[in-house]
């Protein structure tokens, strides 16, 4: 790559007294060679993207096609390794690329990618050490980077020999935290050119994998993918750099907005790869990152402004190839989807220069679901005598075919509308096996979902259990059973009229006592209050009704309830507390009059909640359903928790000093006596 | 004869060493074996090549032991491979403390990944390994798995939560008593897969952390791999359902070593 700084032009008439030309101060080479080396936010990354970059560039100056191999670090063989088969380097090579900072052969060319002269030099981030193994005319040279005591790298020349192995470069680091090198090589060898590389031994998994659409220059890839990056990259010579918002933004032209800002934040556009000429954006020296100058700014235009053209195009392409009008609609159907409208222009789309994709009206009946006013979730069948297809439904859209004459519709189409996963809005059903109209056909070779009525009907079966239809069922709690039971309508229509409860309450220990002389049930996600009444009349929605009678509950209260209930307070306010105490004091607490008489209390409401705990749960629930808070303590209770929680920090302490002397507690526990006056 | 040197800094150590048929080998202070390599150079005048070597290829020679067990274990690209699947990193990280602690008892880890393959659910061994990937693993003599279960501060140890399970074969409802030594089951279909769900049916256990925190007594339970069924993602990973366990004993810290076996 060129260097953006080369090529400077300097021109005029100012004279000075001398001139001296800038330089790094020996005494501060080691910090320079410093911040050179931790340049990099992302080790990992910086490390794989400068030594396999190295590597290929090493294959395009020698013409190679073949691809570099790269060998990642494990837990048990914790070293990366990268290999090459160029030319090699000679050991002059090696030392001078290797072992100085700046030194770059590359600078002259855009067809490698390095230029700064400091990749080379990267492990140094990860590693204290690298070895540089290199075939070169038959001859083999290792040479060993080394950090020194100085802060200065070292190199030593370890071996020179004849080669057995073909020439080229071999780079190995012994990496410390292997498992963060595999995670980051997923993801940056994902942009890497087909056959430019491999992994282990293998092609690694590419970001054009399962990609939405795949041009000349351009990836849509699956956001889901675990090696691609979410937003927009750009990618030159191989190597992907995320393109920050803000820049993406600022190239759009002004005649654009706000349609394409819109577009380029649609969910079609979550992962974009586009590549860019080595060269044609400014990156940082780190080369983590694109610099926002205007040669970037310019570049990323020239990317949007070519893109819905080269959508188009593409996509024009794919349409023409498919074997019928349909299948080209079908098509089109899945890139509206991914795609916003303002980048891809479907009204230019054609099909062999007819126009596709307009409203078509199919005259035969068809059944969706709308959603019915003022009913829970409760949607209602409704029947039209024509379908308007577009590309915009045309793939939510189900033909039954062979129907006859007089075949029930209505409640098998209700029941796939509501059960189906296949995502289908409309069911059409006719008499016919194939039809066309304009370019919506149905019928062999149509990909439009299309099912036999026979077979239709045996679906709708299979969504019950077994074969056979199965009558509407509810689960139901009455008050005699333990567990919930599904019953048919005619068992409920024996009962006293059921209450109907959302799963929160439905078989709590309040519904069923509030509920003791009437069934409740509990509806599914496809069931509605409004069926049910239908079915069931008197069914009534229970959750009203239940807050009403958890109230009279909590009015009319027994003693034994109301104690309970104090002695649930007690400990809920008090648990914390009374566990401090324990742990700080342990059986001396006994000895402050005001404590005991506290723990004692304290002690006495657990028994009582232990030994209650059905009751207790049953008016706390009342309380909770009842929307009303618990009852406060009585007075005598509450002075004396105050009390003891206005010393809370010295508890909190006392708790932290840990293990206190005899001397320490025993001062703890006078000062704690006086400061318990009233309850002494 | 070998050379090697040993480059250390604030941030790790690397070291490289030479052969004398020219091959050189760079790795570093993380290496498994890295220890025992540096005190085998430091103190030999000259170092056995062969020695060097299998501590460097430590992953080779320790899947040529874990062979030795089981001959479904394969080792290609530094990965050990069970059935021809690379063991997940929390297995491996468990494989390189054994390793570093100089413990050779393979072959309750070789059991643990024979128990593991018995379970059904792909998800379920996924979630397992979420589990694992946070904390170090203890392994008893029969390839289980060490985790922790906060109980109330009773006699028969039960459980804070009642529900219904089988106690040594007998069906028990209410509070689960976990006495020592206890088995405690239920049908793996009733345990719930959902691992959205919080609370929900199964048997539960934990980390320590999570135990101890969440009950008034802590107990050692094992649990078989095969056994485990979801890890549900509220409490950041630190529960596991399961439908079946065993109670070793009452506890007051947790355990750091990677193999377990009862006094």
């Amino acid at each position: 790559m060129r260097n953006p700084t080369s090529g400077v032009v300097v021109e005029g008439t100012l004279r000075a007294d001398s001139s001296v030309a800038m330089s790094i101060d020996p005494q501060g080479m080691a910090h320079i060679m410093g911040v050179l080396t931790n340049l990099y936010s992302d080790a990992p990354l910086a490390v794989l993207r400068e030594y396999s970059t190295n590597a290929r560039d090493a294959h395009q100056a020698a013409g190679i096609d073949r691809p570099i191999e790269v060998s990642l670090p494990t837990a048990l063989d914790p070293t990366l390794r990268v290999r090459d088969f160029g030319v090699g380097l000679s050991e002059q090579d090696i030392l001078g690329v290797y072992a100085r900072y700046g030194s770059s052969t590359k600078r002259g060319s855009d067809e490698q990618v390095g230029a700064f002269g400091l990749g080379s030099k990267s492990a140094f981030t990860l590693a204290q050490q690298f070895l540089v193994t290199s075939v070169h005319d038959g001859r083999c040279t290792t040479v060993l980077f080394a950090l020194g005591a100085d802060g200065i790298g070292s190199v030593s020349v370890l071996h020179r020999g004849e080669a057995q192995e073909p020439s080229g470069v071999q780079i190995e680091i012994g990496v410390p935290q292997p498992h963060l090198v595999r995670a980051t090589a997923a993801r940056f060898f994902g942009t890497w050119p087909a056959g430019s590389v491999l992994v282990d031994g293998a092609t690694p998994v590419s970001v054009r994998d399962g990609a939405v659409l795949t041009c000349e220059g351009l990836v849509l890839a699956d956001p889901q993918s675990e090696v691609t990056a979410e937003g927009w990259n750009l990618v030159m010579g191989g190597v992907g750099y995320p393109l920050p918002r803000a820049l993406l933004l600022r190239a759009v032209r002004d005649k654009d907005a706000p349609e394409a800002r819109a577009a380029l934040g649609t969910h079609g556009f979550r992962s974009v790869y586009a590549t860019v000429p080595i060269g044609a954006v400014d990156i940082t020296p780190s080369r983590e990152g694109l610099r926002d100058t205007a040669r970037t700014v310019r570049a990323v235009r020239s990317v949007l402004d070519a893109l819905p053209d080269l959508l188009a195009t593409e996509v024009q392409a794919e349409l023409d190839a498919a074997g019928t009008a349909t299948q080209a609609a079908w098509l089109l159907a899945g890139y509206q989807r991914a795609l916003d409208k303002h980048l891809l222009p479907t009204a230019r789309l054609t099909y062999r220069g007819a126009p596709i994709g307009a409203p078509v009206t199919v005259p035969l009946t068809t059944m969706t679901l709308t959603a019915r006013r003022g009913s829970r979730g409760g949607r209602e069948l409704r029947v039209d005598d024509n379908l308007l297809v577009s590309t915009a439904n045309m793939r939510d859209v189900l033909v039954v075919t062979d129907t006859p004459k007089g075949a029930a519709r209505n409640h098998p189409a209700r029941r796939y509308l509501t059960q189906n996963s296949d995502g289908t809005q409309w069911v059409v059903f006719t008499a016919d096996s194939a039809a066309t109209f304009d370019w919506f056909a149905y019928g062999p070779g149509s990909p439009v979902k299309t099912v036999p009525y026979p077979m239709f009907r045996h679906q709708i079966d299979e969504y019950s259990t077994g074969t056979t239809r199965r009558a509407t069922v509810y689960r139901t709690l009455a008050p005699q059973d333990g567990e919930p039971v599904e019953r048919p309508v005619p068992w409920l229509r024996e009962q006293p009229p059921p209450v109907v409860l959302t799963a929160q309450f439905f078989g709590s220990q309040v519904a069923r006592q509030v509920f003791h002389d009437r069934p409740m049930v509990l509806l599914t996600d496809r069931q509605s209050l409004a069926g049910l009444i239908r079915r069931v009349p008197g069914a009534k929605d229970g959750e009203r009704l239940l807050c009403d009678g958890a109230r009279h509950l909590l009015r009319n209260l027994s003693d034994y309830q109301r104690e309970t209930l104090t002695a649930s307070v007690i400990v809920d306010r008090f648990e914390q507390t009374a566990r401090n105490i324990d742990r700080v004091f342990g059986r001396r607490a006994q000895q402050v009059p005001g404590m005991r008489r506290l723990l004692a209390d304290y002690q006495r409401a657990q028994r009582i909640c232990l030994d209650r705990a059905r009751d207790r749960t049953l008016l706390i629930s009342a309380h909770h359903t009842a929307g009303t808070p618990l009852p406060p303590l009585r007075p005598e209770h509450q002075r004396q928790l105050d009390d003891l929680l206005d010393r809370a920090p010295l508890l909190t302490a006392l708790l932290r000093a840990g293990q206190l002397t005899d001397d320490e507690l025993d001062a703890a526990l006078a000062y704690l006596t006086t400061a318990l006056p009233n309850a002494a | 004869m070998i050379t090697w040197q040993l480059t250390s800094t604030a941030t790790g150590q690397a070291l490289a060493v030479a052969f004398p048929n020219g091959s050189v080998v760079t790795v570093p202070g993380t290496h498994p074996t890295f220890d025992p390599l540096i005190r085998h150079l430091r103190t030999t005048i000259d170092p056995d090549p062969q020695r060097v070597r299998d501590l460097l290829n430590v992953g080779a020679t320790t899947a040529d032991e874990l062979r030795q067990l089981s001959t479904r274990v394969t080792y290609t690209g530094g990965l050990i491979h069970f059935d021809g699947q690379a063991l997940d990193n929390a297995l491996t990280r468990h494989l390189v403390r054994l390793i570093r602690a100089g413990d050779r008892s393979y072959g309750r880890f070789v059991a643990f990944l024979e128990n593991l393959a018995e379970n059904p659910s792909g998800r379920s061994r996924r979630q397992l390994f979420t589990w694992l990937s946070e904390r170090d693993m203890t392994i008893t003599p029969d390839g289980q798995f060490i985790a922790y279960k906060g109980v109330r501060d009773d006699p028969g140890n039960t459980s804070i939560h009642s529900g219904r399970a089988s106690v040594d074969g007998g069906e028990h409802h209410g509070h689960i008593p976990n006495r020592v030594g206890s088995v405690i089951t239920m049908p793996r279909n009733q345990v719930s897969d959902d691992k959205h769900m919080g609370c929900t049916t199964g048997l539960h256990v934990g980390t320590w952390d999570y135990a101890n925190s969440f009950g008034q007594r802590t107990l050692i339970v094992s649990v078989n791999p095969r056994d485990v069924v979801s890890v549900p993602k509220d409490c950041e990973f630190q529960k596991l359902r399961c439908c079946r366990y065993i109670v070793l004993d009452v506890i007051r810290s947790p355990l750091d070593t990677p193999s377990y076996d009862a006094a």
